[in-house]
Protein backbone atom coordinates (compact mmCIF):
# COMPACT_ATOMS: atom_id res chain seq x y z
CA UNK A 1 0.00 0.00 0.00
CA UNK A 2 1.29 3.45 -0.89
CA UNK A 3 1.64 6.11 1.78
CA UNK A 4 -1.14 8.30 0.36
CA UNK A 5 -3.77 5.58 0.04
CA UNK A 6 -5.73 6.91 3.02
CA UNK A 7 -6.26 10.18 1.14
CA UNK A 8 -8.35 8.36 -1.46
CA UNK A 9 -10.38 6.10 0.84
CA UNK A 10 -13.60 8.14 0.64
CA UNK A 11 -13.11 8.98 -3.05
CA UNK A 12 -12.78 5.30 -3.95
CA UNK A 13 -16.27 4.77 -2.55
CA UNK A 14 -17.58 7.75 -4.54
CA UNK A 15 -15.84 6.41 -7.64
CA UNK A 16 -17.50 3.01 -7.14
CA UNK A 17 -20.85 4.80 -6.96
CA UNK A 18 -20.18 6.31 -10.39
CA UNK A 19 -18.99 9.74 -9.29
CA UNK A 20 -16.21 11.47 -11.18
CA UNK A 21 -13.03 11.24 -9.08
CA UNK A 22 -10.15 11.42 -11.52
CA UNK A 23 -7.34 11.55 -8.98
CA UNK A 24 -8.70 8.55 -7.12
CA UNK A 25 -9.19 6.71 -10.43
CA UNK A 26 -5.59 7.24 -11.52
CA UNK A 27 -4.34 6.31 -8.05
CA UNK A 28 -6.38 3.07 -8.12
CA UNK A 29 -4.94 2.30 -11.55
CA UNK A 30 -1.39 2.51 -10.15
CA UNK A 31 -1.95 1.09 -6.67
CA UNK A 32 -2.75 -2.64 -6.51
CA UNK A 33 -4.37 -2.60 -3.06
CA UNK A 34 -6.60 0.39 -3.88
CA UNK A 35 -7.44 -1.20 -7.23
CA UNK A 36 -8.63 -4.32 -5.42
CA UNK A 37 -10.57 -2.17 -2.94
CA UNK A 38 -12.34 -0.38 -5.80
CA UNK A 39 -13.11 -3.70 -7.46
CA UNK A 40 -14.57 -5.00 -4.18
CA UNK A 41 -16.77 -1.91 -3.74
CA UNK A 42 -18.05 -2.26 -7.30
CA UNK A 43 -18.81 -5.93 -6.77
CA UNK A 44 -20.70 -5.23 -3.54
CA UNK A 45 -22.70 -2.45 -5.19
CA UNK A 46 -23.41 -4.62 -8.21
CA UNK A 47 -24.90 -7.35 -6.03
CA UNK A 48 -26.75 -4.79 -3.86
CA UNK A 49 -28.37 -3.23 -6.92
CA UNK A 50 -29.92 -6.51 -8.02
CA UNK A 51 -33.51 -6.27 -6.87
CA UNK A 52 -34.90 -8.96 -4.60
CA UNK A 53 -38.51 -10.04 -4.62
CA UNK A 54 -40.55 -11.34 -1.72
CA UNK A 55 -43.66 -13.53 -1.80
CA UNK A 56 -46.93 -12.54 -0.18
CA UNK A 57 -47.71 -13.61 3.38
CA UNK A 58 -50.23 -16.11 2.06
CA UNK A 59 -47.66 -17.80 -0.17
CA UNK A 60 -45.22 -18.01 2.74
CA UNK A 61 -47.97 -19.49 4.94
CA UNK A 62 -48.61 -22.18 2.30
CA UNK A 63 -44.93 -23.16 2.31
CA UNK A 64 -44.90 -23.26 6.11
CA UNK A 65 -47.97 -25.50 6.12
CA UNK A 66 -46.09 -28.15 4.09
CA UNK A 67 -44.51 -29.24 7.34
CA UNK A 68 -46.88 -31.33 9.46
CA UNK A 69 -47.37 -29.67 12.82
CA UNK A 70 -46.05 -31.97 15.51
CA UNK A 71 -48.12 -32.44 18.65
CA UNK A 72 -47.20 -29.83 21.23
CA UNK A 73 -44.92 -31.17 23.92
CA UNK A 74 -45.73 -29.37 27.15
CA UNK A 75 -43.27 -29.28 30.07
CA UNK A 76 -44.50 -30.52 33.43
CA UNK A 77 -44.56 -28.35 36.51
CA UNK A 78 -41.80 -29.57 38.83
CA UNK A 79 -42.11 -27.06 41.65
CA UNK A 80 -43.46 -23.68 42.74
CA UNK A 81 -43.33 -21.11 45.50
CA UNK A 82 -46.19 -20.20 47.79
CA UNK A 83 -47.06 -16.89 46.07
CA UNK A 84 -48.10 -18.62 42.89
CA UNK A 85 -51.53 -19.55 44.31
CA UNK A 86 -52.33 -15.84 44.53
CA UNK A 87 -51.26 -14.98 40.99
CA UNK A 88 -54.83 -14.39 39.83
CA UNK A 89 -55.59 -11.91 42.60
CA UNK A 90 -55.49 -8.21 41.77
CA UNK A 91 -52.69 -7.53 44.27
CA UNK A 92 -50.58 -10.41 43.04
CA UNK A 93 -47.21 -11.26 44.52
CA UNK A 94 -44.10 -12.46 42.79
CA UNK A 95 -43.78 -16.22 42.51
CA UNK A 96 -41.55 -18.82 40.90
CA UNK A 97 -42.28 -21.96 38.91
CA UNK A 98 -39.95 -24.75 37.88
CA UNK A 99 -40.59 -26.90 34.81
CA UNK A 100 -38.84 -29.99 33.50
CA UNK A 101 -39.02 -32.01 30.31
CA UNK A 102 -36.58 -34.20 28.36
CA UNK A 103 -33.96 -33.51 31.02
CA UNK A 104 -34.18 -29.75 30.39
CA UNK A 105 -35.07 -27.62 33.43
CA UNK A 106 -36.50 -24.10 33.37
CA UNK A 107 -36.91 -21.95 36.44
CA UNK A 108 -39.03 -18.82 35.99
CA UNK A 109 -39.64 -15.91 38.35
CA UNK A 110 -42.86 -13.98 37.65
CA UNK A 111 -42.76 -10.45 39.02
CA UNK A 112 -45.71 -8.05 38.84
CA UNK A 113 -44.94 -4.65 37.32
CA UNK A 114 -46.98 -1.52 36.64
CA UNK A 115 -47.68 -2.69 33.09
CA UNK A 116 -48.09 -6.43 33.67
CA UNK A 117 -45.50 -9.04 34.54
CA UNK A 118 -41.81 -9.56 34.01
CA UNK A 119 -40.62 -13.13 33.51
CA UNK A 120 -37.02 -13.81 34.47
CA UNK A 121 -35.80 -17.30 33.79
CA UNK A 122 -32.86 -19.64 33.90
CA UNK A 123 -32.54 -22.61 31.61
CA UNK A 124 -30.00 -24.93 30.08
CA UNK A 125 -31.95 -24.83 26.79
CA UNK A 126 -30.19 -23.10 23.90
CA UNK A 127 -33.09 -20.99 22.70
CA UNK A 128 -36.24 -19.42 24.09
CA UNK A 129 -39.17 -18.10 22.05
CA UNK A 130 -42.11 -15.94 23.09
CA UNK A 131 -44.94 -15.34 20.60
CA UNK A 132 -42.69 -16.74 17.87
CA UNK A 133 -39.84 -14.30 18.50
CA UNK A 134 -36.46 -15.42 19.81
CA UNK A 135 -35.75 -14.17 23.34
CA UNK A 136 -32.07 -13.42 24.01
CA UNK A 137 -30.49 -16.02 26.31
CA UNK A 138 -27.34 -14.88 28.06
CA UNK A 139 -25.45 -17.54 30.00
CA UNK A 140 -28.71 -19.39 30.53
CA UNK A 141 -30.62 -16.32 31.72
CA UNK A 142 -33.51 -14.71 29.85
CA UNK A 143 -36.13 -12.07 30.52
CA UNK A 144 -39.24 -10.70 28.82
CA UNK A 145 -42.40 -8.78 29.72
CA UNK A 146 -46.03 -9.76 29.25
CA UNK A 147 -49.22 -7.77 29.76
CA UNK A 148 -51.04 -10.57 31.58
CA UNK A 149 -50.16 -14.02 32.87
CA UNK A 150 -52.39 -15.47 30.12
CA UNK A 151 -49.65 -14.33 27.71
CA UNK A 152 -46.85 -15.99 29.68
CA UNK A 153 -46.63 -19.19 27.61
CA UNK A 154 -43.27 -19.54 25.89
CA UNK A 155 -41.19 -22.21 24.18
CA UNK A 156 -37.71 -23.59 24.58
CA UNK A 157 -35.53 -25.57 22.25
CA UNK A 158 -35.34 -29.08 23.74
CA UNK A 159 -33.12 -31.97 22.59
CA UNK A 160 -35.96 -33.57 20.61
CA UNK A 161 -37.79 -30.45 19.50
CA UNK A 162 -39.78 -27.56 20.88
CA UNK A 163 -41.03 -27.77 24.46
CA UNK A 164 -43.89 -25.53 25.51
CA UNK A 165 -43.70 -23.87 28.92
CA UNK A 166 -47.38 -23.29 29.65
CA UNK A 167 -48.83 -19.97 30.75
CA UNK A 168 -48.71 -19.57 34.53
CA UNK A 169 -52.50 -19.25 34.58
CA UNK A 170 -52.79 -22.61 32.83
CA UNK A 171 -50.63 -24.23 35.50
CA UNK A 172 -52.65 -22.58 38.27
CA UNK A 173 -55.90 -23.84 36.72
CA UNK A 174 -54.52 -27.36 36.33
CA UNK A 175 -53.17 -27.70 39.87
CA UNK A 176 -55.88 -29.14 42.15
CA UNK A 177 -56.57 -26.93 45.13
CA UNK A 178 -54.31 -24.17 43.82
CA UNK A 179 -56.91 -22.01 42.13
CA UNK A 180 -57.77 -19.21 44.57
CA UNK B 1 -30.29 -8.11 20.89
CA UNK B 2 -32.22 -10.94 19.25
CA UNK B 3 -29.92 -13.83 18.50
CA UNK B 4 -31.05 -15.69 15.41
CA UNK B 5 -30.54 -19.45 15.57
CA UNK B 6 -27.91 -20.75 13.16
CA UNK B 7 -28.99 -22.49 9.96
CA UNK B 8 -27.25 -25.60 11.27
CA UNK B 9 -29.46 -25.58 14.36
CA UNK B 10 -32.61 -24.89 12.33
CA UNK B 11 -31.79 -27.72 9.95
CA UNK B 12 -31.19 -30.17 12.80
CA UNK B 13 -34.43 -29.14 14.51
CA UNK B 14 -36.40 -29.43 11.25
CA UNK B 15 -34.94 -32.88 10.65
CA UNK B 16 -36.25 -33.83 14.11
CA UNK B 17 -39.73 -32.65 13.11
CA UNK B 18 -39.74 -29.20 14.69
CA UNK B 19 -42.35 -27.18 12.79
CA UNK B 20 -41.15 -23.87 14.25
CA UNK B 21 -37.65 -24.45 12.88
CA UNK B 22 -39.16 -25.18 9.45
CA UNK B 23 -41.11 -21.93 9.67
CA UNK B 24 -37.89 -20.04 10.41
CA UNK B 25 -36.16 -21.70 7.44
CA UNK B 26 -39.00 -20.60 5.12
CA UNK B 27 -38.77 -17.03 6.43
CA UNK B 28 -34.97 -16.95 6.23
CA UNK B 29 -34.86 -18.06 2.59
CA UNK B 30 -38.16 -16.72 1.20
CA UNK B 31 -36.42 -13.83 -0.62
CA UNK B 32 -33.75 -16.09 -2.09
CA UNK B 33 -36.26 -18.61 -3.47
CA UNK B 34 -38.83 -16.11 -4.74
CA UNK B 35 -36.15 -13.95 -6.38
CA UNK B 36 -34.78 -17.03 -8.16
CA UNK B 37 -38.20 -17.48 -9.76
CA UNK B 38 -38.73 -13.81 -10.60
CA UNK B 39 -35.27 -13.35 -12.14
CA UNK B 40 -36.14 -15.86 -14.84
CA UNK B 41 -39.02 -13.58 -15.78
CA UNK B 42 -41.95 -15.51 -14.35
CA UNK B 43 -45.15 -13.73 -13.36
CA UNK B 44 -46.26 -13.76 -9.71
CA UNK B 45 -48.56 -16.79 -10.11
CA UNK B 46 -45.82 -18.92 -11.65
CA UNK B 47 -43.26 -17.62 -9.14
CA UNK B 48 -45.64 -18.62 -6.32
CA UNK B 49 -45.83 -22.14 -7.77
CA UNK B 50 -42.03 -22.35 -8.00
CA UNK B 51 -41.78 -21.14 -4.40
CA UNK B 52 -44.14 -23.85 -3.18
CA UNK B 53 -42.48 -26.55 -5.32
CA UNK B 54 -39.03 -25.61 -3.99
CA UNK B 55 -40.04 -25.90 -0.35
CA UNK B 56 -41.92 -29.13 -1.10
CA UNK B 57 -38.69 -30.49 -2.58
CA UNK B 58 -36.76 -29.32 0.47
CA UNK B 59 -39.25 -31.06 2.75
CA UNK B 60 -38.78 -34.30 0.81
CA UNK B 61 -34.97 -33.99 0.84
CA UNK B 62 -34.58 -32.58 4.34
CA UNK B 63 -32.88 -35.67 5.75
CA UNK B 64 -30.36 -35.75 2.89
CA UNK B 65 -28.97 -32.28 3.55
CA UNK B 66 -26.11 -32.93 5.93
CA UNK B 67 -24.27 -29.61 5.87
CA UNK B 68 -26.24 -26.48 6.67
CA UNK B 69 -23.91 -24.26 4.63
CA UNK B 70 -25.04 -26.05 1.47
CA UNK B 71 -28.72 -25.23 2.10
CA UNK B 72 -28.85 -21.74 0.49
CA UNK B 73 -27.18 -23.03 -2.68
CA UNK B 74 -29.42 -26.10 -2.74
CA UNK B 75 -32.50 -23.86 -2.51
CA UNK B 76 -31.21 -21.39 -5.09
CA UNK B 77 -30.32 -24.11 -7.63
CA UNK B 78 -33.58 -25.99 -7.07
CA UNK B 79 -35.69 -22.83 -7.41
CA UNK B 80 -33.77 -21.61 -10.49
CA UNK B 81 -34.02 -25.03 -12.16
CA UNK B 82 -37.76 -25.23 -11.50
CA UNK B 83 -38.26 -21.63 -12.67
CA UNK B 84 -36.42 -22.33 -15.94
CA UNK B 85 -38.51 -25.47 -16.46
CA UNK B 86 -41.75 -23.52 -15.94
CA UNK B 87 -40.52 -20.78 -18.27
CA UNK B 88 -39.68 -23.34 -20.97
CA UNK B 89 -43.21 -24.79 -20.74
CA UNK B 90 -44.81 -21.32 -20.85
CA UNK B 91 -42.68 -20.24 -23.81
CA UNK B 92 -43.55 -23.39 -25.72
CA UNK B 93 -47.27 -22.87 -25.04
CA UNK B 94 -47.00 -19.32 -26.38
CA UNK B 95 -45.63 -20.69 -29.64
CA UNK B 96 -42.17 -19.19 -29.30
CA UNK B 97 -39.51 -21.00 -31.30
CA UNK B 98 -37.01 -22.59 -28.92
CA UNK B 99 -34.65 -23.41 -31.79
CA UNK B 100 -35.18 -26.60 -33.76
CA UNK B 101 -31.49 -27.39 -33.86
CA UNK B 102 -31.28 -27.62 -30.08
CA UNK B 103 -31.80 -31.07 -28.63
CA UNK B 104 -33.50 -31.64 -25.31
CA UNK B 105 -30.09 -32.55 -23.88
CA UNK B 106 -28.71 -29.17 -25.01
CA UNK B 107 -31.66 -27.41 -23.46
CA UNK B 108 -31.33 -29.24 -20.15
CA UNK B 109 -27.56 -28.58 -20.08
CA UNK B 110 -28.18 -24.90 -20.81
CA UNK B 111 -30.79 -24.68 -18.05
CA UNK B 112 -28.51 -26.47 -15.60
CA UNK B 113 -25.66 -24.03 -16.30
CA UNK B 114 -28.06 -21.07 -16.01
CA UNK B 115 -29.43 -22.38 -12.71
CA UNK B 116 -25.89 -22.77 -11.30
CA UNK B 117 -24.89 -19.24 -12.40
CA UNK B 118 -28.09 -17.75 -11.03
CA UNK B 119 -27.61 -19.61 -7.73
CA UNK B 120 -24.11 -18.15 -7.25
CA UNK B 121 -25.43 -14.62 -7.69
CA UNK B 122 -28.41 -15.29 -5.40
CA UNK B 123 -26.12 -16.66 -2.70
CA UNK B 124 -24.03 -13.50 -2.94
CA UNK B 125 -27.21 -11.45 -2.53
CA UNK B 126 -28.12 -13.50 0.54
CA UNK B 127 -24.66 -13.09 2.09
CA UNK B 128 -24.78 -9.36 1.41
CA UNK B 129 -28.14 -9.06 3.20
CA UNK B 130 -26.94 -11.16 6.12
CA UNK B 131 -23.76 -9.08 6.42
CA UNK B 132 -25.74 -5.80 6.39
CA UNK B 133 -28.04 -7.24 9.09
CA UNK B 134 -24.98 -7.95 11.25
CA UNK B 135 -23.59 -4.40 11.02
CA UNK B 136 -23.98 -2.01 13.96
CA UNK B 137 -27.36 -0.20 14.06
CA UNK B 138 -26.59 3.04 12.21
CA UNK B 139 -24.66 1.37 9.39
CA UNK B 140 -27.29 -1.34 9.10
CA UNK B 141 -30.10 1.24 8.82
CA UNK B 142 -28.22 3.45 6.35
CA UNK B 143 -27.07 0.68 3.99
CA UNK B 144 -30.51 -0.96 4.09
CA UNK B 145 -32.14 2.31 3.02
CA UNK B 146 -29.46 3.07 0.44
CA UNK B 147 -29.07 -0.33 -1.18
CA UNK B 148 -31.91 -2.68 -0.27
CA UNK B 149 -34.95 -0.44 -0.40
CA UNK B 150 -36.18 1.12 -3.59
CA UNK B 151 -36.09 4.80 -4.44
CA UNK B 152 -35.38 6.28 -1.03
CA UNK B 153 -34.10 9.83 -1.45
CA UNK B 154 -31.26 11.33 0.59
CA UNK B 155 -33.82 13.75 2.10
CA UNK B 156 -35.94 10.80 3.28
CA UNK B 157 -32.87 9.02 4.67
CA UNK B 158 -31.85 12.19 6.47
CA UNK B 159 -35.31 12.47 8.04
CA UNK B 160 -35.66 8.76 8.90
CA UNK B 161 -32.24 8.44 10.49
CA UNK B 162 -32.01 11.95 11.94
CA UNK B 163 -28.77 12.41 10.01
CA UNK B 164 -27.74 15.72 8.39
CA UNK B 165 -27.68 15.48 4.59
CA UNK B 166 -23.98 16.33 4.54
CA UNK B 167 -23.19 13.39 6.85
CA UNK B 168 -24.75 10.74 4.62
CA UNK B 169 -21.83 10.53 2.14
CA UNK B 170 -19.01 10.15 4.72
CA UNK B 171 -21.10 7.73 6.82
CA UNK B 172 -21.90 5.72 3.70
CA UNK B 173 -18.17 5.45 2.94
CA UNK B 174 -17.35 4.23 6.46
CA UNK B 175 -20.26 1.78 6.52
CA UNK B 176 -19.51 0.40 3.06
CA UNK B 177 -15.92 -0.26 4.15
CA UNK B 178 -17.20 -2.11 7.25
CA UNK B 179 -19.49 -4.15 5.02
CA UNK B 180 -16.71 -4.89 2.52
CA UNK B 181 -14.36 -5.97 5.27
CA UNK B 182 -17.00 -8.29 6.78
CA UNK B 183 -17.76 -9.78 3.37
CA UNK B 184 -14.08 -10.29 2.63
CA UNK B 185 -13.64 -12.27 5.86
CA UNK B 186 -16.62 -14.41 4.82
CA UNK B 187 -15.03 -15.26 1.45
CA UNK B 188 -17.47 -13.14 -0.62
CA UNK B 189 -14.81 -12.07 -3.14
CA UNK B 190 -13.16 -15.46 -3.66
Amino acid sequence: MKRDCHLFAADLVELAHGEDRQEAASHAADCASCGILLHHYREVLGVAQEKWHYPSAGVVANAISIFPAAPRRVAALAGHTFGFAGARRSAAEAFQLRFEDEGVAVRVAYEPTAGGWTLMGRTDAQAVYHLGEAVPVNEGRFQFDVATLEDSEFEIDGPKGTIVIPAATQVIDDEPGRNP
Amino acid sequence: MIVEPSTDRLLQRSQRGDARAWEQIVHRYKGLVFTAAKRVGLNDDDANDVFQATFLALHRHLDRIEQAETLPKWLAVTASREALRVKRIRTKHQGVDLGEDRSLDDLVAFEEASAEASAIRLEQGLHLREAIAELPGRCQDLLTLLYLEEDVSYAEISEKLGMPLGAIGPTRARCLEKLRSRLEKGGFFE
